[in-house]
């Protein structure tokens, strides 16, 4: 893989891709759908500002770069910045700066309120990169800034400790000072499209604020929820101490709710400024509304996939079906590679030829990754759970009888969709969209039939019986392959997802309006 | 210093520069200049050098910077024949001088209305209702997905055994956001204690013969617990078992005088159904001093299995009163006794 990336910052590309921890240094099911999207729009060019923790995530792209990338350009939100910070010990700005912080008040005020308006985000982006404005030196030395985190303080609850308020609100504003660098030398785009809420949705923002250019954001999963799960229980967030507190504390820690406040904010400001916003399916598009986003601006633009090259791969009707099921997916706790190990001993005495596959990458989580190679060992499993990595999918499919995931959280993964082009049924979790993908969606969805099964998470017995009773019967495993077949090729071919941006794009960025393919929500 | 005082000798050379051309300009005995342009030129020089010097000047020893500076001190001077730049300049101290002075103030200090403690409630503090529902009933039927997510976070406070079931029956829940976090609480724990048990191990490998007895021991200790989040899966719970049985042999082994070894050992193997093992393993216990009430529920369950009905009621029968009158024991001895 080619580690030279284009890089032509002064180019107006027609799309400007704002991504987040994903295309083209993260495999997953988001960064293939972008590639999907550049590859498919051949006629666009692209630019892409990529934004990730620190340096380190960013050494090799994982991905090869399509040709119409004209331009990619990659941020750290966390690194700490090599310049020293320049001197800002000018005491006729002072006065200046104070109109600032004021306005910068009323804006968290107006966020507390919930009445967010363009305004909102303007004002947010005057304080930023204004005539006057805060910089990230300032608000690490400025005595303004103290005063002002300082009165802030003041309205949260008596007994929080103000060395983890100052410096809880001290590392959450660190990466929008670079946000805010990377909006005032962006490359020029006629268009900017986020795939995801968070830091790269705000970036959009102030995109839009700083350029008048339209903003489309496309959501997988719901970053605002994956955020709050996660800051919900993360150990480096203080805990307030209450001497008082008997039993259990039903109360989330104040700093806490000032971390998921803060994800919530930036995706209501997202929100709020967005040209249109799509999602895959109709469970995300209802959490998007209850996020905060005008439903008039909404649309559901599901996954597609390119049929041809795994319709070249189906599997001969009649032929055997060998008794392997593979789980194509990052060896990591959301896809809880232990049930299904767990569920593999079940599927082994009942079927002693079988055998479980995880295709994926195992480097993302290595401590995850060990615990799974010995809980295999465990449960003696060593030669029917093999790990062989990352594969592709396309050759792998030919040698698997069921695609499955048990994974606790999922969106509209590609890899069952896939599978289905393959001719490969699924069993899944009831996670995401997986029993749309697998039942249907409208009536005439639905009629096709079955393309597998679904079960409740975490539950490998449920799991084990599922995959049995697809595999001991052939003649349901045909049909429920009919009917992966025939569903993806209906509803979710690629030509389909590529024809609706096409035309989102052409729409938004002022040029002649052609037909839509939207998916009716039933 | 001398840098300092260099800058300051011109400054005041340079205001008197300034003040002569004020003298010459106000008084009309003293004109040496034929020409008004000749004064005006003097007098633009004269500012650039003094704005120039003052500005340096302080800028060695204040935070201000010299080129701001002196712009601003040369066109008051410029603007102000003599008087302007000399004020300005003496105002530019002053003010140096007070926010210095005020930078050496305390810092504010923020007080805030903590309690007194031991003696008063918080004032504010929200007082949680209790609910006499059962937590996996209302996590069964309870509408409020807030409140219930609120509470499926915190019970990752709480002790494992009493928070697993909760956790499992939270994992099935129809919100996503409460299936999610129980789901996570749980592989939290898992993981906490799998990491705890490996850096145990590897602390048993090296340490002398008493650091691995006790060692071995807590990693008996640690199976035993992952056994209890291992709940209802019954492969899982052989592996553990297995482990747990190995670890608190191995624990034994190293010291033959650790009666809480034993007792460990006893539990494990009876949790196996390996009764034998477990009667010897308790009887060993009670002989090097576990007070027999702590071990005599255990050889119950041990003659129960063994179906020595008369060995259980007698062995139930005597438990000291203090054991029998109260939960978990108090039901079963009322039956067996």
């Amino acid at each position: 893989m080619s580690a030279e990336l284009p890089f032509n910052p002064t180019v107006k590309a027609d799309v400007c891709l704002l991504l987040e921890g994903t295309f083209p240094y993260v495999r997953g099911g988001v960064s293939t759908w972008v590639k999907q999207i550049i590859e498919g729009l051949p006629e666009r060019t692209f630019s892409i500002i990529f934004l990730g923790a620190s340096e380190k995530d960013m050494e090799t792209p994982v991905y090869d770069i399509p040709k119409n990338v004209v331009h990619v350009e990659c941020h750290s939100l966390l690194d700490a910045p090599n310049e020293p910070p320049k001197t800002q010990k000018q005491w006729f700005r002072t006065r200046r700066l104070q109109k600032t912080f004021e306005l910068n008040d009323a804006m968290h005020e107006s966020l507390r309120s919930g009445e967010l308006t363009d305004e909102t985000l303007h004002g947010f982006a005057e304080v930023m990169s204004g005539k006057y404005p805060v910089t990230e030196h300032d608000l690490q030395h400025h005595r303004l800034a103290w005063e002002s985190i300082r009165k802030q303080y003041l309205k949260a609850p008596e007994g929080l400790d103000f060395n983890h308020y100052f410096w809880t609100i001290r590392s959450m504003h660190g990466p929008m000072f670079v946000l805010s660098e990377i909006a005032e030398n962006a490359p020029p785009a006629a268009l900017y499209h986020s795939v995801s809420t968070g830091y790269a949705g705000f970036l959009g923002a102030l995109l839009k604020q700083k350029t008048g250019q339209p903003l489309l954001v496309s959501e997988h999963g719901i970053y605002t929820k994956e955020r709050e799960l996660d800051l919900a229980q993360v150990n480096w967030i203080p805990e307030e101490y209450d001497p008082f507190r008997v039993g259990l504390n039903d109360q989330m820690s104040y700093l806490r709710q000032v971390w998921i406040r803060f994800f919530h904010s930036l995706g209501r400001m997202t929100y709020a400024v967005s040209n249109e916003v799509y999602t895959l399916y109709e469970g995300n598009r209802l959490r998007q509304i209850k996020d905060g986003a005008d439903e008039s601006r909404l649309r559901i633009i599901p996954n597609g996939v390119a049929i041809a090259p795994y319709a070249a791969v189906r599997r001969p009707e009649g032929a055997a079906v060998p008794p392997v099921i593979g789980l194509i997916g990052r060896v990591v706790p959301i896809k809880d590679i232990k049930t299904f190990i767990r569920a593999m001993r079940v599927i082994r005495v009942s079927l002693p030829g079988a055998q479980g596959w995880l295709i994926g990458p195992e480097d993302e989580d290595p401590i995850y990754t060990q615990e799974c190679k010995q809980l295999v060992s465990s449960l003696d499993l060593e030669d029917v759970v093999l790990f062989k990595g990352f594969q592709k999918p396309v050759e792998m499919f030919p040698q698997i009888a069921l695609s499955v995931l048990t994974s606790v959280s999922e969106g509209q993964p590609l890899v069952v969709l896939e599978g289905f082009a393959a001719g490969i049924p699924a069993v899944t979790t009831d996670v995401g969209s997986c029993s749309e993908l697998i039942f249907g969606v409208t009536e005439e969805d639905r009629a096709i039939g079955s393309a597998g099964a679904v079960v409740p998470m975490a539950s490998p017995t449920e799991f084990a019986e599922a995959v049995l009773e697809l595999l001991n019967d052939p003649d349901q495993w045909q049909k429920a392959s009919k009917a992966a077949i025939e569903r993806v090729e209906t509803y979710y071919a690629d030509d389909q997802m590529i024809a609706t941006y096409r035309d989102a794009y052409t729409q938004h960025s002022g040029q002649p309006l052609n037909s839509t393919h939207q998916r009716k929500v039933s | 210093m001398l840098h300092s005082a260099r800058y300051f000798g011109l400054v005041v050379l340079v205001s008197l520069l300034q003040l002569m051309l004020l003298w010459q300009l106000l008084s009309p005995w003293f004109d040496i200049f034929e020409s008004s342009l000749i004064w005006l030129g003097l007098h633009a020089l004269s500012a650039a050098a003094f704005g120039w010097v003052a500005g340096h000047w302080m800028a060695s020893f204040t935070d201000l910077e010299a080129k701001p500076t002196s712009w601003f001190l040369g066109i008051m001077t410029l603007c102000m024949p003599g008087v302007g730049g000399i004020s300005a300049l003496i105002a530019l101290i002053i003010a140096y001088r007070v926010w210095k002075y005020r930078d050496a103030e305390s810092t504010d200090f923020v007080t805030t209305e903590n309690i007194d403690l031991p003696f008063t409630t918080p004032t504010g503090r929200k007082v949680s209702v209790p609910d006499s529902r059962g937590f996996v009933e209302q996590l069964r039927y309870s509408k409020d997905a807030d409140a219930l997510y609120q509470k499926v976070l915190s019970s990752s406070y709480i002790r494992n055994s009493i928070s697993v079931d909760v956790l499992r029956e939270a994992v099935k829940h129809g919100d996503e956001r409460i299936r999610l976090t129980a789901y996570q609480i749980l592989d939290r724990k898992v993981n906490a204690l799998n990491a705890e048990i490996q850096r145990l191990e590897a602390v048993a490998q090296k340490g002398s013969q008493n650091v691995r007895g006790t060692t071995w021991l807590q990693i008996a200790n640690n199976y035993w617990e992952l056994l209890t989040l291992e709940r209802g899966d019954e492969a899982a719970r052989k592996q553990l078992l297995k482990k747990a049985i190995l670890s608190a042999k191995r624990s034994v082994n190293e010291d033959r005088t650790n009666r809480n070894a034993f007792l460990v050992l006893g539990r494990v193997s009876l949790a196996a159904g390996e009764l034998n093992a477990a009667d010897v393993a308790f009887q060993k216990a009670m002989a090097l001093g576990m007070p027999g009430d702590n071990v005599v529920p255990y050889l119950a369950e041990v003659a129960f299995g063994k179906r020595d009905f008369k060995k259980v009621q007698q062995l139930l029968d005597s438990l000291d009163d203090a054991f029998k009158k109260y939960p978990p024991l108090k039901q079963v001895v009322e039956y067996w006794t």
